[in-house]
């Protein structure tokens, strides 16, 4: 159970809420290619709203992380620092990979105060093939609640895409 | 024939076979549990699209690498009884599909539905279960 955690962890984790510019595309590609324009990319998003988080073998490796969206846009991106967003990487992984419908996972950074949950909500299985599931994401900032809703599709390398 | 109790196991077992959470597990396989867990809607009445969505987070979960089928050990660790799947590869490749999977599942959902209004209440569920038990 332990090392299907890491694992999780470990590989690719992204969970973006609706964000088009990142469609059919892993974080991981995109932010390989030019991280700095991906991240504006997303606080330039018009629509969706959420976080972005990749992990690559060490969740101190995430080079990217994103809030965005019409009602978020990039505020919450600006607030959000470095280990919260690692540290709702690492919560989305264990809810996407191993959560059932309604079960929560939930992250708190102590120094920030900031913290999350990422909950699945509906489980499915594309035309493809592929494992795909919804979830829903609140995020506390400085004691505000935003909420945010998305879908991901489970790629068959482990990581988990947004659609 | 498949005899009731035949039937009313598989429907059941839809509901019960992979605890959803810790405490459903601590709970065992409470048909009541069970029926609560997948009447999202809390009506009291399990609908057809309820039943498909337990039934896809059980298969879900039983797939342990995740690549879309369910072998004879993933269906054994992810339901009580995987004798109901035999039969259940259609295609004969030697795993069970989603499809395949809910194929089974759905095929008694009509019978257990005793008094046929679509939906499955938690004394239908009971019943079905106390048979099997």
């Amino acid at each position: 159970m332990r090392s299907r955690l890491s694992r999780g962890v470990a590989t690719l984790l992204l969970v973006v809420l609706a964000f088009p510019v990142l469609s059919c595309q892993t974080l991981a590609d995109a932010t390989s290619e030019n991280p700095k324009a991906v991240l504006g990319s997303l606080g330039g998003a018009a629509l969706g709203a959420g976080i972005a988080a990749l992990a690559h073998g060490n969740p101190a490796a995430i080079v990217a992380s994103a809030v965005g969206g019409a009602l978020l846009g990039g505020y919450i991106g600006h607030r959000l620092d470095r280990k919260d967003k690692e540290l709702a990487a690492q919560a989305a992984a264990r809810a996407l990979e191993s959560n059932h419908t309604g079960q929560a996972s939930t992250w708190k950074n102590p120094d920030s105060g900031n913290s999350g949950t990422v909950t699945p909500t509906r489980t499915y299985q594309a035309a493809s093939g592929q494992y795909c599931r919804e979830y829903r994401q609140d995020i506390v900032i400085d004691g505000e609640m935003q909420e945010a809703y998305g879908k991901a599709c489970r790629q068959s390398d482990g990581t988990w895409q947004i659609q | 024939m498949r005899s009731i109790t035949q039937v009313c196991c598989v429907a059941l077992l839809a509901l019960v076979a992979l605890p959803a959470s810790a405490e459903e597990a601590a709970k065992g396989h409470d048909p009541r549990a069970a029926f609560a867990e997948t009447d999202k809607n809390g009506d009291a009445r399990v609908d057809r699209e309820e039943f498909h969505q337990r039934m896809v987070e059980i298969f879900f979960h039983g797939d342990r690498d995740k690549d879309g089928y369910m072998t004879t050990e993933e269906l054994a660790g992810a339901v009580e009884f995987p004798k109901d799947f035999d039969g259940a590869d259609r295609n004969a490749d030697g795993r069970i599909s989603l499809y395949e999977f809910i194929q089974v599942r759905f095929a008694t959902f009509d019978e257990v539905d005793t008094d046929h209004d679509g939906l499955l209440s938690v004394e239908e569920v009971v019943v079905a279960f106390e048979v099997r038990d």
